[in-house]
Formats: structure tokens, sequence, C-alpha cells
């Protein structure tokens, strides 16, 4: 097992690695020569977090054959958020002066490096989901994140509608409902399939989603009728991406 | 009236004669008071000290509640056996279960509240489905409607004649015309289900086949829909709803 990488921005790791943390605490990186990826899954099966980052991403990318690497997420951007600050860069390597652990320089002309555990992590490789998406927007990733913190204080089932003019967030209760709308003229991008597409997702999980726009201030939303979101946050067109899957809900 | 005696502060001699009664009269008892928790099974918990609500139900099923949360601290299902005594000036509630072997003691220093009595629930989960969760149920299930049958739409508009739940074909190519119900199915759904099939038949090139989608039926339905060639499939909102349980359960794993 042996691979280089390296990131003249650490910062943008250090935000990938905070997105990962949101949806699971310990995962693997499989580091490969086309580059770095990442497919894990809930406990509760309701979300995945897919990440795809190509060798040419990354300043600086040497591996010879496939790794895996486990790592504590909350941990490991513990480790990377001490140190990181912006401008500085970032290197990660194996195998490194100790057995069993990741080795991360950070550098700003000084250089900290850190030693993080791999832990041994079940890999069963998740495949692809296969999505049908009727609905597609580009939208502000701030827009979104307030969308729902403006609608969930009504209900835990945030409901998406979209129709080829626009899209809304909403959600109901005894209590009241709060609706928040965007049309064509807000939204980057609108496609509809439809003349209704309709789904709820859960706000405590589109809130851990919609909180990245350090990682990207523009996501793509993809879902269908009672059917899984997708979020996508670019980080290099064609080259760099992490996705968000969300399982529909399905009734209150 | 449910509660036969709400009793405060009692002292805990009072307290285990009290909740003895009740517990072998198998009422529903709430203890609130300040205590200790030892759970031991497959591993073994202690939780220190603290004011929570203790509630024993007729069949065993035991329920620590603390001030704040939504889930229990520790809980037992039910078949557990209940015993109640003191030790030490301390009233010790403990619950006992054979497979898997575990035991949770929960000993008060202080009883603020006894609570006991017979309630009587035989209500289930059939009030809460709605037309659309059925609805959300056949389409993740079209095998109810029989083999082979695919979704083709929803909520689909046929002419001036009204608004079709579920459009669907079977394996013969036949095209059918489902409306569901999540109650009880009277002549009113027979004649409308009746009306969409007529339109359908004058309107498409294909033979259409009426399905009706309800717990049940009344006898007059029931005559009718044999009269006019039309099918009833029986689907409670309970099984529907346990459809929608499991299918939330697997999460994304129902999309891999």
């Amino acid at each position: 097992m042996s691979f280089r990488f390296a990131l003249s921005s650490a910062n943008v790791f250090l935000n990938i690695v905070a997105a990962i943390k949101e949806i699971v605490d310990e995962a693997a990186f499989k580091i490969s020569p086309e580059g770095v990826s990442l497919r894990a899954i809930d406990e509760t099966k309701m979300a995945m977090v897919d990440l795809m980052l190509q060798n040419h991403f990354f300043d600086e990318f040497e591996c010879t054959e496939e790794s895996l690497i486990g790592l504590n997420m909350s941990e490991f951007h513990k480790v990377l958020k001490n140190s990181i600050k912006r401008g500085r860069q970032l290197t990660v390597n194996l195998p490194s002066s100790e057995a069993g652990m990741l080795t991360i320089h950070i550098t700003n002309g000084a250089r900290i490096t850190h030693n993080v555990p791999l832990i041994g992590i079940e890999y069963s490789e998740l495949p692809t989901l296969k999505l049908e998406t009727t609905a597609r927007l580009v939208v502000e990733t701030d827009s979104m994140k307030e969308a729902v913190e403006a609608v969930s204080r009504y209900h835990d089932n945030i409901i998406f509608t979209a129709t080829p003019d626009e899209f809304t967030v909403e959600a109901r209760s005894e209590r009241g409902s709060a609706k928040y709308t965007l049309t064509q003229m807000e939204l980057i991008n609108l496609e509809v399939d439809e003349d209704l597409v309709r789904s709820a997702y859960s706000a405590e999980y589109l809130k851990k989603i919609f909180k990245h726009k350090k990682l990207s201030p523009t996501i793509f939303l993809e879902f269908s009728s009672d059917g899984p979101l997708r979020v996508k946050y670019p980080l290099e067109e064609g080259v760099a991406e992490l996705n968000y899957y969300l399982a529909p809900r399905l009734y209150e | 009236m449910p509660l036969e005696k709400v009793v405060e502060n009692p002292p805990i001699d009072e307290a285990l004669k009290l909740i003895s009664e009740m517990i072998r009269e198998r009422q529903l008892v709430i203890v609130v008071g300040l205590c200790r928790v030892t759970y031991e099974g497959r591993a073994s918990s202690k939780l220190r000290i603290g004011e929570r609500v203790v509630i024993i139900k007729g069949d065993g099923t035991l329920l620590i509640h603390q001030p704040t949360g939504h889930k229990p601290v520790n809980w037992q299902p039910p078949g557990g056996i209940v015993v109640v005594r003191t030790e030490d000036g301390r009233l010790q509630i403990s619950v006992y279960r054979r497979r898997p072997l575990e035991r949770v003691i929960v000993e008060f220093e202080k009883v603020e509240a006894v609570l006991g009595g017979r309630l009587k629930d035989s209500a289930t989960l059939e009030m809460y489905a709605s037309e659309e969760d059925v609805k959300k149920a056949i389409v993740l299930r079209p095998d109810i409607l029989g083999d082979n049958v695919r979704i083709i739409g929803s909520e689909i508009r046929l002419g001036d004649v009204g608004i079709v739940d579920l459009l669907a074909e079977d394996r013969e190519g036949n095209l059918l015309i489902v409306e569901i119900k999540n109650e009880r199915a009277g002549r009113e759904a027979g004649l409308q289900l009746l009306r969409y099939v007529m339109y359908a038949k004058s309107h498409f090139k294909r033979p259409v086949k009426g399905v009706l989608v309800a717990p049940e039926l009344s006898e007059t339905l029931h005559k009718m829909l044999k009269r006019h060639g039309l099918k009833y499939v029986k689907l409670t909102p309970k099984k529907a709803l346990k459809i929608l349980e499991e299918h939330e359960r697997k999460g994304l794993y129902n999309w891999i």
C-alpha cells in the first residue's frame, strides 16, 4: 500500500471531510491510480455520501496500487481543522513512519505533521443508485439552507415540489405551515419533466446536506416523485464532485 | 375511570404495598421518583441517580424515561417478570427476562408519585392511513393488483368523468383502472369505477379492466362488482402502512 497526494489548497480537503462526517463517523477512502473516492451509507440507510476526486484534481498524485484507508471522520476532521488555515498546502501519504498510520503534512512555510491512526473498516462496495429523476435544478447552497431552516419549524417532513415554473420547499403541521418558493427567475436552472414532481425528506438530514457552501456555493439537485434526492457539490467540472443521496419520506 | 389510584409522595413501605398490588392485578403502573438503574444482560450498564418516570404495563413491558428526549433510556419488551421489594429503605422494582437472560433493577431513593389503573385500548393504526398512503403502498408493491402488473400513472384525468387514482397494465396488456378507498366501500365507489371504465373503454383502443381497492365492501357493492366484471382487491390501511414502513426501513437500498 503506497500513495501520496498533495493539494495546494488544504481548505478544500477540510471542507470535503466536514461534508463526509455529517453522514458517517467512520468510512474508507479508496485510493487508486485513478484518484480518491469514498462511498458510504449511514446506519439508518437513509443517506449516502459519494465522493469522486480524479487524480488531476490534485497538484501532485502518486499511487501504484489500490489502497483502502479507513478513518474516523470526526477525528480526522478535528486534526485537519486544527492545522488548516487558508493558504496552506496539504500532503497525505502512506506508508508513514509509523505503522498503521496515515501521515498528513500541512505546510505554510513551517510544517505540521500529523500521524492519524487507520481503522479497520469492513468494506463492501456500495453499488451505484439507479435513479430516474424528473426534476433537476441548480440553486445557491445558501438558498436551500435558508429554505429548510425557515420551514422546518413546522414539521420534520420537508416537501419539495417542482413544476416547470417553480420549485417550492414547504412543511405543514397543525401548528401552521410555511412555504419557500423559488421561481425560474431565482434559480440558476430548472428542468422539470412532468407537470408536478413532489417528494418529502427529513429536515434533519437536509440541514446536514445543505451546510457546505464552502465546498461549493452552488449545488445541483435532482429528484423524482417519492424518489431519492441527489445533491451534487461540484468541485471541478467532470473531475471532482461530492454527491449526497437521501431516501424520501413516504408518510408522516 | 381508568386511573384507580394516584398517590403523591408515598413513604417507601406504602409505595411497596401499592405497587405490588397493582402489579399483581396487572394494572398499568407509573412511578415517578429519584432512582438508579442497573441493567444486566449481554452487556451491563448503570445509570446514576436521577429523577425519572418508570412505566410498567400489565404485560410486563418496562419503560424508563428521563425528563428529556423521546427515547426511553432503558426498556424491556412484554413478557418480563416484575418483582417489587425494598432493600435498605429503598424501593426496588426489577424486571427479569429469560431469553435472552436480562435483568433491569430500578432502585428508588424517593417515590414522588404512583399512578395505577386499567386502561382500555383496542384501537389500531387502521385510522391513520390516508388514501394517499394506500396509493403509495400499491405503487411500491404493484403485485397487490396481480402478477406482472405495471403502474403507468396516477391521478389521471379522464375527460369530464373524473380523476383516476391509478392506471396500470397487466401481463395480458389490459389497461387497469384502479380506484382506491381507505375505508369500507359502498355503492358510490362502484358507480365511480364503472364510469371510469366505460369512459376508458370508449376512448382507448385496448381492453380495460376496473379494480377497486378497499379494506372491505358492502354486500351491495360486492354484487355490483360481480355483475359488471370489476375486480376487488382487499388492502387494509394497516397493511398499507406496513408496506410503507418496510420500505422506509430499507432506505436507499430500495434503489440500489
